[in-house]
């Protein structure tokens, strides 16, 4: 058939590129069929062969005898098929098993060898292997099933089959799919693909692409190659519904069997059809051919062994499915020792994680919430033992936070951790390198295990000789190996093992440390939180007291602007006022006018004094420091307020202990101190019948500062005059009665000299005034 | 006030002869000057003043005999009462000033021995004034006391340190302002 430049066109897009073609063109390709070689000699001579029992048979011996192979795969055939026949030559044979038989088991093999070197290099995807040994499994199913049906003897069974021709017509069933996958490589690679994924009939997926499907190229097929009617019908029909076949065939038993004999072979996965829809109906054709279940069943069961000797026959040299049945059970114990090889190893794995998972159970249950830095320490160790046994296993922890080092470390027999923290700074003056090497943890288990990482952990924070030292006594041996334990990239500890960790302990030692890590640096985190906590508590009452002592200064600073202003202010009308009663006082008066003139001048003074001691309050002079003591200096004040004859001997007491210090302090200060706390008692005391005065004096228990105490029994304060006693101006006596600078004055010497003043007072009861006076620091 | 002296005058205020006086003036020892055109020696004030120091020649003699004192205050009734009382002590001659500017001037005409200057002025600080002074080489003698409402530490310091030679606190007792001024300037 001439074709068109545009059918050439149409035809190479069909084979290179796969494209499908319109419906319009089925003919195009059809056409091609006529391109194909025809059979061999030998098959077209069979096909002429006429069915005449007495001019075919002879004619048939001699023709198979002049093919040798051909002859010897015929007779092994005919030996096959009739077991207790010693077929020796293609007389007998023929004899044996008919003239149909021979005549379609040679052509069978013929066809089968015609096809079979056909496209070789045809579509990648189709399974030619497969698809001959499909052919070959419905073959033989068609043959076992035409038998069983002969056995029957069914009324409603189908016409009795050569069991050869069924052979044939299921040999050849599909020889459409081979044209079609020999001629468009491309396009069947798409309808195995399409069928693939959509589950589709091959039939459909070829109708899909090339509007044709191979019942059809194979019913043309046939029809060139001048196949029997009743192969070419059961090609073309052996897709269809058994029940819905046309009416005007002849050949409609072969076609059922054939079509309940591909089921079967798909069934049975012997071979591959291609096709990927799933059939149902199998029962309902089995009982259409008149056959019960167990002769289904039979017939499955000597399928295998069928397809295997007539794959040889035909050479088909593939493993059969008998072959691959015992290479697959082969296959099959293999895989079977390897799993069970690999249980054992999982089996041993998972005792070792188990061990591990224990190991952790412990770990965490040894824990408590939140666990404590050195606790985290311990329970690692021991956890690292479970999971070492036979090691001794210790370990160094460092937190920073708490600036704590804790060893710990764990022996093979008495698993009892031993415990030694060391609070003691992270950083020694010996960074010498540990003689111990990492361990070497296989790459990616713990990223952070790197050997740089090491080096820098090494760098950061060197191991301690003496915590080397102290572990390496605890273990019992160096350690041979190092881990280094990071939270967050942060060394928080350092694991020392006895020997090398066995492969299959790495990954739950691993996990291990990852718990450790975690839990070290919760603790960690927890450490500093509460640190944090604590410092900024510490700022908080040091900004509040802060605070207090700024406003304090501000107002001393304003109260001091004003003495000064104050004192500028006053004192010149001040320094008239006593310039001019002095000058009056010298004139020639009478005595009277003198005297006042004199206490007028007094008064001046006096007023400006208290102008000067409101600055010196506001403005103390900068002490000057000297060394004395304070026993001399009480002693002496005592003298002075004993020649005042207001307390008797007895009434004021003064108690030193023999070994005081020294102190430090401006010496007039404190003196004007003790003097004016002496004075307040004094007054407090005033009214009393019996006024006591005891002054005693001690080192506190720093001994950095020294303490006076000074008690009296006198009117004491309410809570409210307590609170206000050393403000300045402030005074419980009445309004005229002291300038009630006293005790604010005395405070104020105290604080410049890096000292105190306490009061403890309860009304009627009486005064504790505690001063406390650095002592001067020991030479 | 007499601020140039002949050999003659200076002879009568020292109770020496005048050949002494005149042997002094060609040593050297006494400082002076020839008035120009003529052989007439002429003797400064402050030369005649430095010599007779140095001789210990009582001072009495000169002018009056009484120190000069200069009280600088702004307030009217300090100036008034301090010249009262330095007046009626009788060895004062006292004239005022009201500011340190006017002190200034003051200084130069009068020649005090003595300033008693009130710190808070209000035109020209006192130890700016003191500073002033002491540049002034013939006012090396001239000696200040500070009277003061306020005896801030720091502030006497610094007044010391820019020249001045004592310090008072207001109020003060009349004796006590007396002495001081005497001790400065008989020495």
């Amino acid at each position: 058939m001439a074709t068109t430049t545009e059918d050439k066109a149409t035809l190479r897009n069909l084979k290179e590129e796969g494209t499908p073609v319109d419906a319009t063109q089925v003919e195009l390709i059809l056409a091609q069929i006529e391109s194909l070689p025809t059979l061999s000699q030998t098959a077209v001579q069979l096909l002429e062969l006429t069915s005449d029992e007495r001019t075919g048979v002879r004619d048939l011996v001699r023709l198979i005898e002049s093919d040798q192979s051909l002859a010897a795969r015929v007779l092994a055939v005919a030996r096959r098929a009739d077991r207790g026949t010693d077929a020796q030559t293609i007389e007998r044979a023929v004899q044996v098993l008919g003239f149909h038989a021979v005549r379609n088991l040679t052509l069978s093999v013929e066809v089968f060898e015609t096809l079979a070197r056909q496209g070789k290099e045809g579509a990648r995807r189709f399974d030619r292997e497969g698809f001959w040994k499909h052919s070959l499994a419905v073959a033989c199913a068609a043959r076992l099933l035409a038998e069983a049906v002969a056995e029957t003897k069914n009324p409603k069974s189908c016409g009795p089959i050569q069991p050869e021709d069924a052979f044939c017509c299921g040999l050849l069933h599909d020889i459409g799919k081979i044209v079609l996958a020999g001629f468009f490589p491309k396009a069947y690679d798409r309808v195995i693909e399409q069928s693939e994924a959509l589950l589709l009939s091959l039939a459909d997926g070829e109708r899909e692409v090339f509007g044709v499907d191979h019942t059809l190229v194979g019913r043309r097929l046939a029809q060139h190659w001048k196949l029997p009617d009743m192969v070419a019908e059961t090609i073309w029909l052996h897709h269809h519904p058994p029940t819905a076949l046309p009416t005007q065939i002849r050949y409609a038993d072969h076609v059922r069997l054939v079509h309940l004999a591909n089921k079967l072979a798909r069934q049975m996965c012997i071979g591959c059809s291609g096709s990927h829809d799933l059939g149902h109906e199998e029962e309902h054709s089995g009982q259409t051919a008149g056959l019960t279940p167990k002769t289904l069943e039979q017939v499955r069961a000597a399928l295998p062994e069928w397809v295997e000797s007539r794959a040889q026959l035909i050479g088909l040299h593939a493993l059969t499915s008998r072959e691959v049945y015992e290479e697959a059970l082969r296959r099959a114990n293999a895989e079977l020792a390897r799993v069970n090889a690999r249980l054992t190893e999982a089996n041993q794995c998972l005792q070792q994680r188990s061990q591990c998972f224990e190991a952790l159970r412990a770990f965490k249950a040894a824990l408590d919430e939140p666990a404590l830095h050195e606790n985290v320490c311990r329970a690692a160790v021991t956890a690292a033992a479970a999971v070492l046994p036979d090691m001794p296993v210790g370990m160094i922890g460092l937190s920073q936070a708490r600036s704590l080092t804790t060893l710990a470390a764990c022996h093979p027999e008495p698993a009892s951790p031993m415990k030694e923290p060391s609070p003691q700074p992270s950083h020694s003056d010996n960074p010498a390198a540990p003689t111990a090497q990492f361990l070497p943890l296989p790459a990616g288990l713990i990223a952070s295990l790197s050997e740089n990482s090491n080096a820098e952990w090494m760098r950061d924070a060197p191991i301690p000789r003496l915590m080397q030292d102290r572990l390496a006594t605890l273990l019992g041996t160096p350690p041979a190996a190092w881990l280094v334990i990071r939270f967050h990239d942060v060394p928080v500890g350092l694991l020392a093992l006895g020997s090398t960790v066995p492969p299959q302990a790495q990954e739950g030692l691993a996990t291990l440390v990852d718990w450790v890590a975690s839990w070290l640096g919760a603790a960690e985190s927890r450490a500093q939180a509460s640190r944090l906590n604590d410092e900024l508590l510490d700022m908080n009452r040091r900004l509040v007291v802060s605070q207090t002592t700024v406003a304090r200064m501000r107002s001393l600073a304003m109260v001091g602007e004003m003495a000064a202003g104050a004192a500028h202010e006053l004192n010149n009308p001040l320094a008239v006022i006593s310039g001019r009663a002095q000058l009056l006082a010298r004139n020639e008066v009478d005595e009277h006018t003198r005297r006042s003139a004199d206490v007028i001048a007094e008064h001046a003074h006096r007023a400006s004094a208290i102008v000067t001691e409101l600055m010196e309050y506001a403005k103390p002079a900068p002490p000057e420091l000297s060394t004395w003591s304070i026993g001399a200096l009480l002693a002496e004040l005592r003298r002075d307020w004993l020649d005042k004859n207001i307390l008797s001997d007895q009434q004021f007491q003064l108690i030193l202990s023999d070994d005081l210090p020294l102190v430090t302090a401006d010496a007039a200060q404190m003196r004007k101190l003790f003097d004016e706390v002496i004075r307040n008692a004094v007054e407090a005391m005033r009214e009393h019948p019996n006024p006591r005065l005891i002054v005693n004096c001690r080192g506190d228990v720093t001994d950095e500062m020294l303490v006076v105490r000074v008690e009296d029994n006198g009117v004491g304060m309410t809570p409210e005059v307590l609170e206000r006693a050393m403000d300045p101006f402030f005074s419980q006596r009445p309004a005229g009665r002291g300038r009630g600078l006293g005790l604010s004055r005395a405070a104020r010497y105290a604080e410049v000299n890096r000292g105190t003043i306490r009061i403890a007072s309860r009304p009627q009861e009486g005064t504790v005034v505690l001063v406390s006076i650095p002592a001067a620091s020991p030479a | 006030m007499k601020s140039v002296f002949t050999t003659g005058e200076v002879a009568d205020i020292c109770q020496v002869s005048q050949q002494t006086v005149i042997r002094c003036f060609d040593s050297g020892r006494l400082r002076g000057f020839r008035v120009p055109g003529s052989r007439f020696r002429r003797i400064p004030r402050d030369s005649l003043l430095e010599f007779m120091r140095e001789n210990q020649i009582p001072l009495d003699n000169l002018e009056t005999g009484k120190k000069r004192v200069l009280v600088v205050d702004d307030d009217e009734a300090i100036l008034e009462m301090l010249v009262e009382l330095l007046e009626r002590d009788g060895r004062f001659e006292v004239r005022v000033a009201r500011g340190g500017y006017e002190a200034g001037l003051l200084t130069q005409e009068f020649q005090p021995d003595v300033i008693i200057l009130d710190y808070k002025l209000p035109d020209v600080n006192g130890n700016h004034v003191c500073r002033t002074i002491r540049a002034n080489p013939t006012m090396a003698a001239t000696r200040i006391i500070i009277i003061s409402g306020v005896a801030d530490p720091d502030e006497i310091a610094m007044l010391r340190e820019a020249g001045a030679d004592d310090f008072l606190r207001k109020p003060f007792q009349i004796d006590e302002l007396i002495a001081r001024i005497l001790r400065l300037v008989e020495v």
